[in-house]
C-alpha cells in the first residue's frame, strides 16, 4: 500500500480542526468555518487521491498502532481499508463537504458559528473513525463519540428547552442500544480472545460454530447497537426529535451518515450474523421491516417538513436493515450510499425552504414555492423522485435490489416482500404529498410572498448533490460492494421490478388525487383513528414515558428513600441514638450518692458469691 | 530524592507556614501554591522517569530519623506501577486544590497549613513501603480533613456532616488497623517486620493459614471499604463532600479516598489470597450496591454537590469490581479508574465549588441556562459530566471498559448490571444535571454570574481536564506503567498455594457440573465468615459462571490469568512450540504492523518488551522476569521484584524449558507442562509430592535472598 499516511491524515484533520477552533478561533467565524470546511474538503481530495493511487483494494488492508495492551486484552488503533470503508470515506467527506459549505450560508447569522463548526468537525472525525475502525472497541469508542457530537449539535440551540430535551433524549436512547452492543462486544471477546474484525472472521471461517449456542444472542446484542444508532424500532423515538438541531446537522448526521452507521456496522460484521446456528438475521429482517412500515405510516400524517423527512429516513433505514436481515449486505450498502445522496439533498432543500420562509416548517403554510425557488424546487423534486424509486434515478436501482432480495428462497419471506412493496407505495405517497403541498398549489401563507431563492453558497451544494442522486445507478457502486460483500443474487427479479414500479405509480396517483391544489389535509377525515394515531406517532413516546422511564424513576425514588430513611436514618442514626441512649442509661447509675454505690457493691458481691459458692 | 522531596516538602512548607506572621495575609497562599506547584513538577518527573519495564520498586528512599529501629519501623518510600499514577494524580490534584482555595476567606493561613499537611499525608501514604507509615500518613491526612470541614465547611448540615464523616472514617480506619495488626501478628515473633515488600515476600513463601485469612481479610475489606464508601457504608460521602470546602472535597474525594482501594490492592489481596477468594465474591455483589443503587440515588438528588458525591460513590463500585475480578485486566483497570476518578472528582468539585461561590446555592431546580452566562465553566462542567458517564476520550472510559473486560469472565451477570449502571444510569443523572443547570433559558437570578475569564484562574481546570484527556487518548502512558506491578499482585493472589488445594479441587470437580451449584467443599469452606456471608457467597456462586476459575488459573499458570475456564482450548497452542496460533499477528498476514502508539514513551526497553513475532506473550514475559531475578546479583539502581517469581516458572515455555531442566525449580515447571499436555487432571500429590508453593518458593527464596542483599540496601536520603 502506498501513501499509508493518507488515511491517518484524513481521519485526524477534522479533529485538528475541531481542537483548533475550540482553543483558538472561537471568536472568529470566518476562520472557524474555513478550518472546518478546509479539513473535510481536503479529506475528500486526499481520499480520491488515495483511491487513485491504491485502487479500491490496497495491498495491506490495515495499518495499525497499539492503543491498549494489557495481558490478553490487546486493542489496536487501526485503519481498515477496503471498498466498504473507502466508499464510506468518500460519502462522509464528499456529502459532508457539501453540507459543510452549505452550512456556512445557512448558519451565517448565528452567533455560535464557531461552536457549530467545531461540533461538525468533531462529528466528521468520529464518523470517519467508525468507518475506518478495524476492531470492535475502536468502533465502540467512535460509536460513542458520534453520539456525543450528535448530542452537542442537536442541542446547538441549547437555550431552547425543546432542543435541550431532544439532545438528551437522543443520547440516552443511544446509550440503551450501546448497552447491548457493549455486552455483545464482551461476549465476542470472551469467545475469540480478540477484537480485531479480520481475526474474528478468520477464526469463524475455520470454525463456524465457535460461538456455539450463543451465536444468536451475540448477533442480537451487536444488533442492539445498530437499533440505537440507526433508530430502529423500538428505539426509533429519538430521531424525529433530533430535528431540533440546525437543518444542515439533520442532513449530515440524521440522514446521510451517522444514522447509517448502524447499517454500516452490521455489514462490517456481517460474518458474525450470518452463522449456521444463528437466528439473528431473521429478527433483524423483521425489525427492519416493521420500522420501515411504521415510519412510513407516520410520515403520511406529519406536517413539519423536517419531520416528514425524518420519518422517511427512519423508513429507509428500515429498508437497509431489512436487506441485511435477508442476508444481502451489498444491496443494503448500495441503498445506504444512494440514500446518503438524495436524503442529504432533500434536507438541504428543506433547509433552503425553511431559510426562505424565516423558520417556518409547516408545509401547510407553504405552497407555490415552485416559481419562487426554482433551483431548490428542481433539486428537491429530483431527490424526491429518486427516493420514490423512479427509474433511472439512483434510488430505483438500490431499492429494487432490496425488494428483490426479499424474494430469495433461503433468507427471504413472502410477507417481507409484501411489506417492502407496501413501504415503497407509502414512500411515494408521502413524498408526493410533501412536494405537492409545499411547492405546488396556492400559497397558503404570507410568508410565501417574501420567499426568494437562497444564495449561491447554498444552491451550489444542492446542485452538486443532485448529480449523484440522479446518476448514482451508473457508477458501478453496486458491483464494488458486491465484490467485497458477496453477490447475493444476480440481476433484477422481474416480479420485484413490476411490483415496485406499480407501487410508485399507485402512490403517485393517490397523492395526486388527494393533494392536487388541496388547502388542507383530507386524509384525517377519510381514515379517522388511523390518521390520528399516525399523527401522534402511534403513541410510542407516551408508552415509554409511562413504562420504562416511570419504572426507572420509581426505582430511583425507592433507592433514594431507602438511602435517606433506612441506611442513613434508621441504621446510622439508629446506631448513634442507641449508643447515646446506652450512655444515658449508664449515667443513671452514676448518681454520686454513696449509698447507691454501696448498695450496688453489696448486690454485685452477693451475685458473685452466689455463683461461686451458693450453687 | 525526588520522591522524598515530594512527600516531605508539603510538611516542611506547613511547618514554615506556622511561623508566618499574621499580618502577611497573602504569603500563606503564595507558599502553598509554590509548594504544590513544585510538587506537581516532581510528580511529573517521577512519572516520566519511572521505568515501566521494571517490576520492583523504584526511587526507593529511606528517610533517616523518622522511624524506630528497635521496633523495626523505617520511613521507607518507593514507587511501583500501582502508586506511580496515584502519586502523579495526587500531586496534580493538590496543586489544583490549592489554586481554587482562594475562596477561603478567614483563617487562610491555618487552612493552607492543613491543606499542605493533608497533601503530604496523602502522598506519603501512597509512597510508604512501611506498614506503620502507610497507616500513619493516612491518619495524618485524615485529621486535617475533619478540621477543615468543621471549621470552613458550609451548609446547614455542616456539623452533622463533620460528625458523621469523622465517625465513619475513624471507624473504618480502626477496623483496618485491627486487620493490619492481626496481619502483623501472623508472622512469627522473630521475623516480624513492618516492611511491606518483606511482608509480602514472607507471606508469599509461608502461606498464612486459611482460617486466619478468612478472618483478617474481611477486616481489611470492610475497614478499607468504609474509607472508600463501600455500599452500604457510603452515606458519609455525599453528605461530607456537600459540606466540605472545595479544596478539601477535591483532595479527599479525589485522592485520599483512594487509600482504601490502594490498601486492598497493595496489602489485602496479595497477602491473603485465600481470604480474597472467599470474600471477593461478596465484594462483587456489594459493588453493585455502589454502581446501581447509588446511581439511582444520584438521579434523585436536588443539590449538585450531593449528585457529584453520589456519583463518586457509584464510581468506586467499578474499582471494587475490578479488584474482585482478580485478573490482570481488571486490576489494571481498577488502578486506571483510581487515577482517572481522582482527576474527575477534583474537577467536578472544583466546578461546583466555583458555582457555589458565585451563586451561593447549588440547588439544581433553581439553576438553568448557565452555559450562556459562564461558557468556560459550563463547558468544563459538561466535559466533567460526560467523563463521569464514561465517554471515550477520557481516562475513565479506559478504566471502566478494562474492568468490564476483566470482570466479564468471572462475574458476567454483575458485569452486565455494572454496564447498565455505567452506560445508562450514569448518563441519565449526568445529562439531566447538564440539562437542568446549563441548558435551557437563562434564569434571571444568574444574569450577573461571572465566568472564569482569566487564563491563570482557568489553569487548574485545564490541567485536570487535560490530564484526563491525555490518559484517555493514550492509555498506554498509564497502563504500561501499571501492568507489571498489577501482574505481580494478581499472580500472588492467584498463585498455587497449599492452603487452597481443597477449594481448587472442589472447583475442579465442578468443571463438568452445573455452574450455579457450589460443591460441598466450597460450602464448608465458606462457613467461616458467618451465616450472612454464606448466603451472599452462595448467591455469588450462582452469579459466578466459572466457579472453577481458581483451578484453571492455577493450572494455566499465572501468565494466562486473564483466561478463564472457557479458554481451555488455548492450552493446545501453548503446549506446542511457539510460532503456532498463539501469536496474534499470525492470523492475518496481510496486516502491516507499525510501531507502538505511545508518543511519549521514553525508554527503549519498551520496544524490547514487544513480543517477537510468532512467540506467545506468555513465554516472553516470563523470560523478562527470569532475567530480573538473575540479574539481581549485579547491583543496579532499582531493586528487583521483592516478590519471589514463583508461578512464572511453571509456565516455562519450551525454549527455556530445556535450559532449565537441571535447575531445581524446573521440576515444578516440568510437572506443570506435563499437566498441560495431559489436559489438567489436577495436580495430584502423587505426581507432585511437594506442595507447589512451598517447594518452589524455598528454592527461590534462597536465590532471591542472596541476590537481594546488595540492591536492597537503601539509597539513603540525601544521596
Amino acid at each position: 500500500m502506498k501513501l499509508q499516511v493518507l488515511p491517518w491524515l484524513i481521519l485526524f484533520l477534522p479533529l485538528l480542526a475541531a481542537a483548533g477552533i475550540t482553543l483558538f478561533t472561537l471568536n472568529n467565524r470566518e476562520r472557524s468555518a474555513g478550518l472546518s470546511i478546509g479539513a473535510i474538503v481536503l479529506g475528500f481530495v486526499l481520499t480520491l487521491f488515495f483511491i487513485a493511487v491504491n485502487d479500491w483494494e490496497p495491498a495491506g488492508k490495515e495499518t495499525v498502532a497499539s492503543w491498549l495492551e494489557v495481558g490478553p486484552l490487546q486493542v489496536d488503533f487501526g485503519l481498515r481499508l477496503d471498498p466498504l470503508s473507502l466508499m464510506m470515506l468518500l460519502i462522509v467527506t464528499g456529502v459532508g463537504g457539501a453540507i459543510h459549505i452549505y452550512s456556512y450560508g445557512y448558519m451565517h447569522e448565528d452567533r455560535g458559528v464557531a461552536r457549530y463548526f467545531a461540533g461538525l468537525s468533531l462529528f466528521t472525525f468520529s464518523m470517519l473513525g467508525i468507518v475506518l475502525a478495524n476492531n470492535f472497541l475502536q468502533l465502540f469508542i467512535f460509536w460513542e463519540l458520534v453520539g456525543l457530537s450528535s448530542y452537542v449539535l442537536i442541542g446547538f440551540w441549547f437555550e431552547r428547552p425543546s432542543a435541550a430535551a431532544a439532545s438528551k433524549k437522543a443520547f440516552l436512547t443511544n446509550r440503551l442500544g450501546d448497552f447491548g452492543f457493549l455486552l455483545g462486544i464482551l461476549l465476542v471477546w470472551d469467545t475469540f480472545g480478540t477484537l480485531n474484525f479480520s481475526s474474528i472472521q478468520v477464526e469463524l471461517i475455520r470454525n463456524p460454530a465457535a460461538l456455539g449456542s450463543l451465536a444468536t444472542i451475540a448477533g442480537l446484542l451487536i444488533f442492539c447497537g445498530a437499533v440505537g444508532k440507526s433508530a430502529q424500532f423500538p428505539l426509533h423515538v429519538w430521531l424525529p426529535d433530533a430535528m431540533e438541531g440546525p437543518t444542515p446537522v439533520s442532513a449530515l448526521i440524521h440522514a446521510a451518515t451517522m444514522v447509517a452507521a448502524g447499517v454500516y456496522m452490521l455489514c462490517r460484521v456481517f460474518f458474525l450474523l450470518d452463522l449456521p446456528d444463528s437466528h439473528a438475521l431473521e429478527v433483524i429482517a423483521w425489525i427492519g421491516g416493521i420500522t420501515a412500515l411504521l415510519a412510513a405510516l407516520i410520515a403520511t400524517q406529519q406536517n413539519d417538513i423536517k419531520r416528514i423527512l425524518a420519518y422517511s429516513t427512519l423508513s429507509q433505514l428500515g429498508y437497509m436493515v431489512l436487506a441485511v436481515g435477508v442476508a444481502s449486505p451489498a444491496p443494503a450498502m448500495y441503498h445506504l450510499t444512494t440514500h446518503a445522496f438524495f436524503k442529504a439533498l432533500l434536507f438541504l432543500g428543506a433547509g433552503s425552504v425553511i431559510h426562505a420562509m424565516h423558520h417556518e416548517q409547516d408545509i401547510w403554510k407553504m405552497g407555490a414555492l415552485r416559481r419562487r425557488m426554482p433551483v431548490t424546487f428542481w433539486t428537491f423534486l429530483l431527490a424526491s423522485l429518486a427516493l420514490c424509486g423512479l427509474p433511472p434515478l439512483s434510488g430505483f436501482f438500490s431499492k429494487d435490489e432490496i425488494i428483490a432480495a426479499t424474494l430469495t428462497p433461503e433468507h427471504g419471506h413472502p410477507a417481507l416482500f409484501v411489506l417492502a412493496v407496501m413501504v415503497a407505495l407509502l414512500t411515494t405517497f408521502y413524498m408526493s404529498r410533501l412536494v405537492l403541498v409545499a411547492f405546488f398549489g396556492p400559497a397558503k401563507s404570507h410568508g410565501v410572498d417574501h420567499a426568494h431563492e437562497s444564495p449561491k453558497v447554498m444552491t451550489v451544494p444542492l446542485l452538486a448533490l443532485a448529480v449523484p442522486s440522479v446518476l448514482g445507478g451508473f457508477f458501478g457502486i453496486a458491483e464494488l460492494y458486491g465484490h467485497q460483500l458477496g453477490e447475493t443474487h444476480s440481476g433484477y427479479h422481474v416480479l420485484a421490478v413490476v411490483a415496485s414500479l406499480g407501487a410508485v405509480i399507485f402512490g403517485l396517483a393517490f397523492a395526486l388525487g388527494l393533494y392536487w391544489n388541496a388547502a388542507q389535509d383530507p386524509l384525517p377525515e377519510k381514515l379517522g383513528a388511523l390518521a390520528q394515531a399516525a399523527r401522534n406517532r402511534f403513541y410510542f413516546d407516551e408508552l415509554y414515558e409511562a413504562t420504562v422511564i416511570k419504572f426507572q424513576e420509581i426505582a430511583a425514588a425507592i433507592a433514594a428513600w431507602f438511602d435517606e430513611w433506612i441506611v442513613a436514618g434508621l441504621l446510622v442514626r439508629g446506631a448513634h441514638g442507641a449508643t447515646e441512649l446506652f450512655g444515658r442509661g449508664l449515667r443513671l447509675a452514676q448518681t454520686g450518692n454513696l449509698q447507691t454505690y454501696a448498695f450496688l457493691f453489696v448486690l454485685s458481691a452477693a451475685v458473685v458469691l452466689y455463683f461461686m459458692i451458693g450453687r | 530524592m525526588t520522591l522524598a522531596l515530594l512527600i516531605l516538602l508539603p510538611f516542611l512548607a506547613a511547618i514554615g507556614l506556622a511561623f508566618v506572621p499574621k499580618e502577611n495575609e497573602g504569603t500563606p497562599r503564595v507558599i502553598a501554591l509554590l509548594t504544590t506547584f513544585f510538587g506537581l513538577l516532581l510528580g511529573v518527573k517521577l512519572f516520566w522517569q519511572f521505568d515501566a519495564a521494571q517490576t520492583g520498586y523504584q526511587f526507593v528512599t529511606t528517610i533517616p530519623g523518622l522511624g524506630a529501629e528497635a521496633l523495626g519501623i523505617h520511613c521507607r518510600l518507593g514507587v511501583d506501577g500501582l502508586n506511580v499514577g496515584l502519586l502523579l494524580m495526587g500531586a496534580i490534584v493538590a496543586f489544583a486544590a490549592t489554586c481554587v482555595a482562594r475562596d477561603i476567606g478567614e483563617r487562610a493561613k491555618e487552612f493552607y497549613l492543613l491543606l499542605l499537611t493533608m497533601t503530604g499525608g496523602i502522598l506519603g501514604a501512597f509512597a510508604s513501603l512501611d506498614l506503620f507509615y502507610f497507616y500513619f500518613f493516612h491518619e495524618l491526612a485524615l485529621i486535617p480533613t475533619f478540621i477543615m470541614i468543621g471549621v470552613w465547611g458550609r451548609g446547614e448540615d455542616k456539623n452533622y456532616a463533620t460528625f458523621k464523616i469523622t465517625m465513619y472514617l475513624s471507624l473504618g480506619a480502626l477496623i483496618a488497623l485491627f486487620g493490619l495488626i492481626a496481619l502483623y501478628l501472623q508472622m512469627p515473633a522473630g521475623q516480624r517486620t513492618f516492611d511491606i515488600p518483606a511482608m509480602t515476600q514472607y507471606f508469599a513463601g509461608q502461606r498464612m493459614a486459611a482460617q486466619a485469612q478468612q478472618l483478617i481479610f474481611p477486616a481489611l475489606m470492610f475497614g478499607f471499604g468504609i474509607l472508600v464508601s463501600l455500599w452500604p457504608f457510603h452515606t458519609w460521602a455525599p453528605l461530607g463532600y456537600g459540606a466540605a470546602p472545595t479544596a478539601t472535597a477535591m483532595l479527599h474525594a479525589g485522592v485520599l479516598k483512594k487509600f482504601g482501594l490502594y490498601g486492598l490492592i497493595r496489602v489485602a489481596v496479595p497477602l491473603m489470597p485465600d481470604g480474597a477468594k472467599q470474600w471477593l465474591g461478596v465484594l462483587a455483589l456489594l459493588c453493585l450496591g455502589n454502581i446501581l443503587y447509588c446511581g439511582l440515588v444520584a438521579m434523585r438528588q436536588k443539590d449538585l454537590n450531593l449528585l457529584i458525591g453520589n456519583s463518586s460513590v457509584a464510581h468506586m463500585g467499578f474499582v471494587f469490581l475490578g479488584i474482585a475480578s482478580l485478573n490482570l485486566i481488571g486490576v489494571t483497570g481498577a488502578v486506571v479508574i483510581m487515577v482517572a476518578h481522582g482527576l474527575l472528582a477534583a474537577v467536578s468539585f472544583a466546578l461546583s465549588g466555583y458555582i457555589y461561590q458565585q451563586a451561593r446555592t447549588l440547588e439544581i431546580s433553581r439553576m438553568g441556562g448557565l452555559l450562556q452566562q459562564v461558557p468556560f465553566v459550563g463547558m468544563a462542567l459538561t466535559m466533567a459530566m460526560l467523563a463521569g458517564c464514561g465517554l471515550p476520550g477520557f481516562a475513565n472510559f479506559v478504566g471502566e471498559s478494562m474492568v468490564f473486560f476483566g470482570a466479564w469472565k468471572t462475574f458476567p451477570v454483575v458485569t452486565a448490571l455494572a454496564c447498565w449502571g455505567a452506560l445508562v444510569i450514569g448518563a441519565v443523572y449526568m445529562l439531566r444535571a447538564v440539562r437542568n443547570i446549563l441548558h435551557g433559558p437563562l434564569v434571571d437570578d444568574w444574569k450577573d454570574l461571572r465566568d472564569l475569564s482569566n487564563l491563570w484562574r482557568r489553569l487548574p481546570f485545564a490541567v485536570l481536564l487535560f490530564t484526563l484527556l491525555l490518559f484517555g487518548f493514550f492509555p498506554r502512558l498509564l497502563t504500561d506503567k501499571i501492568r507489571a506491578s498489577a501482574e505481580v499482585i494478581v499472580n500472588m493472589a492467584n498463585g498455587g498455594m497449599p492452603g487452597n488445594r481443597a477449594a481448587n479441587q472442589a472447583g475442579h470437580s465442578n468443571t463438568t457440573g452445573l455452574a450455579g451449584e457450589p460443591s460441598q467443599d466450597q460450602r464448608s469452606l465458606s462457613l467461616h465468615p458467618g451465616p450472612i456471608a454464606v448466603e451472599l457467597w452462595t448467591f455469588s456462586g450462582v452469579l459466578n459462571r466459572n466457579p472453577n476459575l481458581t483451578l484453571t488459573q492455577k493450572a494455566l499458570g499465572s501468565e494466562t490469568l486473564g483466561f478463564g475456564a472457557g479458554e481451555l482450548h488455548r492450552l493446545d497452542s501453548m503446549a506446542v512450540p511457539p510460532g503456532g496460533e498463539g501469536a496474534k499477528g499470525a492470523s492475518h498476514e496481510s496486516v502491516s504492523r507499525t510501531v507502538a502508539f505511545t508518543p511519549f514513551q521514553r525508554s527503549t526497553a519498551e520496544s524490547a518488551h514487544k513480543q517477537p513475532k510468532g512467540c506467545g506473550p506468555h513465554s516472553f514475559r516470563f523470560k523478562d522476569r527470569g532475567h530480573g531475578s538473575q540479574a539481581a546479583d549485579v547491583s543496579h539502581e532499582p531493586i528487583p521484584s521483592p516478590y519471589p517469581p514463583q508461578q512464572p516458572d511453571s509456565t516455562a515455555d519450551n525454549t527455556d524449558y530445556a535450559d532449565k531442566n537441571s535447575s531445581p525449580s524446573a521440576k515444578s515447571a516440568k510437572s506443570v507442562v506435563k499437566e498441560l499436555v495431559q489436559g489438567f487432571n489436577g495436580r495430584d500429590a502423587a505426581e507432585n509430592p511437594l506442595p507447589e508453593g512451598e517447594g518452589q518458593s524455598e528454592g527461590e527464596r534462597g536465590s532471591e535472598q542472596s541476590g537481594r542483599a546488595s540492591p536492597l540496601e537503601d539509597r539513603s536520603f540525601g544521596e
